[in-house]
């Protein structure tokens, strides 16, 4: 399993598209906390924090491709094959995607920290807490992907239903604006910002300052939604994986 | 040329996938039929109009389209028809404009299907348009139509041209979701909610741009320009993608 791992974080060290990502974020970030892009109106009048927090959400975008295109090699070339011949069992593979996955976070999450103090961004005191929820909730996204990879071993259609989680994301966010703003009442509402901060897309919003109070329901009750979510997709990703046949 | 889109179209209406999208525009209408439904009888205690739930497929649209026509377009890579075209004697500019034709129809279809049920739920279920007239139904069809034509043909010359490669995957998919992001936010700046518009100069020019000319835009806010504003956005995209596409196509390695 630590072989494993350790081969998975060679590799993602070396992916192209994870070092774009990197470099991305890093520039991007600067660019848009310090604000040497020129940006006016809403984004110009922020504070320098609160830019480097509402560009946080570009991470979920690029594990949107990352994710899928990285696992799905696993089935593409037949290397779970090898690593099966090897002795390792489909679990173990599993786990040492999604760690390597959490540890890709942790350093992109890390360069665009250190992009968003150099830009300006000083508020340690909301920063390290609202980062420390994002990447929570970035790895029950990341839970999420990876169970559809899992499951789904065509690589067209592994895409497909990353972006339609994506999609389904979105539009659940913007609908659950409207329905907790207008709709719903009382327990069922209670429920609805349970429902609303499942996503990394909905706690992500909450804590850009956009969205209305109540839709956060506080940090630690975020903490506990993405580690449930977090828990239920790696059980239902690691169900009965060892007994699967791989053609 | 023609024996070769005979069989691409024909490969098209029998694949899985083609019907699995019909499926899901159903259900999806329905879907949002029943919701809008129970918040008419159950919150809002008021009968339904059809705009409400006439022009939900738009919505979706843009992402279905490409969803589908990569899927069924990435099949001529992974299963090797199109090297078996090439070695049957098929040149690869008849290939590609095949292919294309088969992902604007596949628009076309999806956005006719859309339709019929869309109608059908407006005229049994509700109480009639409100806002709309019958020429502007029709009108806001047609556009739908013709962005869901645009954007199949967009998306097959994308993965035409990226075929074989990672990016063919999701660059379709995730230009479509971008977009779409895009459009909202540039919608709420042109048309504000509370206010009026506070866009001027160059900046003013790109968001109308986006607003008029690019298809995808389309399915966000029912048409608000002339019609042949629509066609050009539309014939644009889909010759600026098929071109391109050809000079990349035609060049391009086959594996």
């Amino acid at each position: 399993m630590t072989n494993l791992y350790k081969a998975d974080m060679k590799r993602i060290f070396k992916n192209p598209i994870f070092i774009g990502g990197c470099i991305i974020a890093l520039i991007a970030t600067f660019a848009f906390t310090s604000n040497c892009i020129g940006l006016t109106g809403r984004f110009g009048n922020m504070e320098p924090d609160r830019r480097m927090f509402f560009i946080s959400i570009a991470m979920m975008g690029f594990f949107t491709i990352f994710v899928p295109l990285y696992s799905n090699m696993e089935y593409r070339y037949g290397v779970i094959r090898n690593k099966i011949t090897a002795g390792f069992t489909q679990k173990q593979v599993y786990f040492s995607h999604l760690l390597s996955h959490f540890t890709a976070l942790a350093v992109m999450m890390g360069l665009y920290l250190v992009a968003g103090i150099l830009g300006g961004a000083r508020d340690f005191g909301k920063m390290i807490p609202s980062n420390l929820i994002l990447f929570l909730a970035l790895c029950g996204y990341i839970s999420a992907l990876m169970l559809i990879t899992t499951r789904v071993l065509k690589i067209v259609l592994v895409s497909i239903f990353a972006f339609f989680l994506l999609n389904v994301i979105y539009m659940g966010t913007m609908i659950g604006n409207a329905l907790l703003s207008f709709v719903l009442k009382g327990a069922a509402k209670q429920v609805g910002v349970i429902v609303y901060n499942m996503s990394v897309f909905g706690q992500w919003f909450s804590r850009t300052g956009m969205a209305d109070d109540y839709v956060n329901p506080g940090s630690l009750a975020q903490v506990v939604v993405s580690s449930a979510v977090i828990l239920v997709m790696v059980f239902l990703a690691t169900v009965g994986l060892d007994k699967r046949d791989l053609k | 040329m023609f024996r070769n889109l005979y069989a691409d179209t024909r490969n098209i209406i029998l694949c899985r996938a083609f019907r699995i999208a019909l499926g899901v525009i159903a259900v999806y209408q329905i879907f949002n039929f029943i919701i809008f439904k129970a918040l008419y009888v159950f919150f809002l205690k008021t009968a339904m109009d059809a705009d409400t739930v006439a022009f939900t497929f738009p919505s979706i649209a843009a992402f279905l389209v490409t969803a589908a026509t990569l899927f069924i377009s990435d099949r001529e890579f992974s299963n090797g028809c199109i090297r078996n075209k090439m070695i049957s004697g098929v040149k690869r500019t008849d290939a590609f404009l095949s292919a294309v034709f088969g992902g604007m129809l596949q628009g076309a279809i999806y956005s006719f299907f859309a339709f019929c049920i869309s109608t059908i739920m407006s005229l049994a279920f509700t109480v009639g348009f409100m806002d709309y007239s019958i020429p502007e139904f029709a009108n806001y069809w047609l556009v739908t139509t013709m962005a869901c034509m645009a954007i199949g043909a967009f998306s097959t010359s994308m993965v035409m041209s990226f075929g074989g490669s990672k990016l063919s995957y999701v660059i379709g998919l995730l230009l479509a979701f971008v977009l779409k992001v895009t459009d909202t936010f540039v919608l709420d700046k042109l048309y504000p909610e509370k206010g009026y518009c506070q866009l001027t100069g160059t900046k003013l020019m790109v968001y109308r741009f986006i607003d008029r000319f690019i298809p995808y835009s389309y399915l966000m806010e029912r048409p608000h320009y002339d019609f042949a504003s629509y066609v050009i956005g539309c014939g644009g995209l889909v010759i600026i993608s098929t071109v391109v596409g050809l000079i990349i196509f035609n060049n391009k390695e086959l594996h």
